[in-house]
């Protein structure tokens, strides 16, 4: 399952990364765009549109789950197998930035 | 002075930004758009103070569509001005950063999707209708089977158009 979670979402948008980050801590839709603009430092809105999509993906694939309603909104958390998932993204971001750092240094020998 | 305006804008569903940008520039002119009928095509608007204010059309399958949709959409402080059969109007007022409710190429790849999917089964549910009425045409009158001839040819032309707009939409957001 994961295997096929990996092929379908790696590399990640930006959008899915941050989500699936900012629900690390059991949120509601509004409250993961209001999340991801305070992480990012206001760089970046995700629309609702956008989240609704995302948020409905997410689910129907296992990485997050509807834990409770509250006001009649779903609170989601990411489940083991986001976190998983997470896990491979950020080690594959972790070596493009490695190689990003190589290269910035052999450009400045030159 | 008239404080209510009628207009009539033609839009299509696989190209809605004129039709959106429409909206924005009656508002920055003083109109606000109060309601719409007939496929958000007749529009009615009420003289206000010229405004900043965005308007995004959505498809969504509403049989397939949760609350959870028009929860979001209102939390963030978007207004519902008329939804016709999955068809939703927002708009959203703003001062400097205008507003989307789509923010990456994915949502509104699946946005087209949603649309495609609805034109090709409309297209498809009209296929055996379409043979057993074009065939029958031939025995009206010329008059009639002519129009009959010319509404369905116009209908799969666009039918056939928008899936094909569709289709070159996403290839082009998919890069």
């Amino acid at each position: 399952m994961l295997a096929h979670m990996i092929d379908k979402y790696i590399p990640m948008t930006e959008t899915a990364y941050l989500i699936l980050l900012a629900l690390f801590n059991e949120n509601h839709g509004y409250g993961v765009i209001l999340e991801v603009e305070k992480m990012t430092q206001g760089r970046i809105r995700i629309g609702p549109g956008t989240i609704y999509g995302t948020l409905s993906k997410m689910e129907e694939d296992g990485l997050i789950v509807a834990i409770r309603a509250e006001n009649r909104r779903k609170i989601y958390k990411q489940t083991q197998m986001a976190a998983e998932l997470m896990q491979v993204e950020i080690k594959r971001i972790g070596e493009l930035y490695q190689y990003g750092l190589e290269w910035r240094l052999k450009n400045e020998q030159l | 002075m008239n404080n209510y305006k009628t207009q009539f804008f033609l839009w299509w569903g696989w190209n809605c930004e004129p039709f959106e940008n429409h909206l924005e520039s009656m508002a920055s002119k003083g109109w606000i758009l109060e309601r719409s009928m007939l496929g958000h095509t007749r529009l009615f608007f009420k003289r206000a103070e010229p405004s900043k204010i965005r308007y995004c059309v959505d498809y969504q399958n509403d049989i397939n569509l949760s609350g959870e949709y028009r929860h979001i959409m209102e939390d963030d402080q978007w207004q519902l001005i008329n939804k016709l059969s999955g068809w939703y109007l927002w708009q959203k007022s703003y001062e400097t950063q205008r507003p989307s409710i789509f923010t990456d190429k994915q949502s509104l790849i699946e946005r087209n999707n949603r649309l495609l999917k609805f034109a090709i089964i409309i297209a498809s549910a009209q296929i055996p209708l379409a043979i057993i009425v074009l065939s029958n045409a031939m025995q009206w009158a010329h008059q009639i089977g002519f129009l009959v001839y010319c509404f369905y040819g116009l209908f799969f032309g666009l039918m056939g158009y928008s899936i094909y707009s569709l289709i070159k939409q996403n290839r082009i957001l998919k890069g």
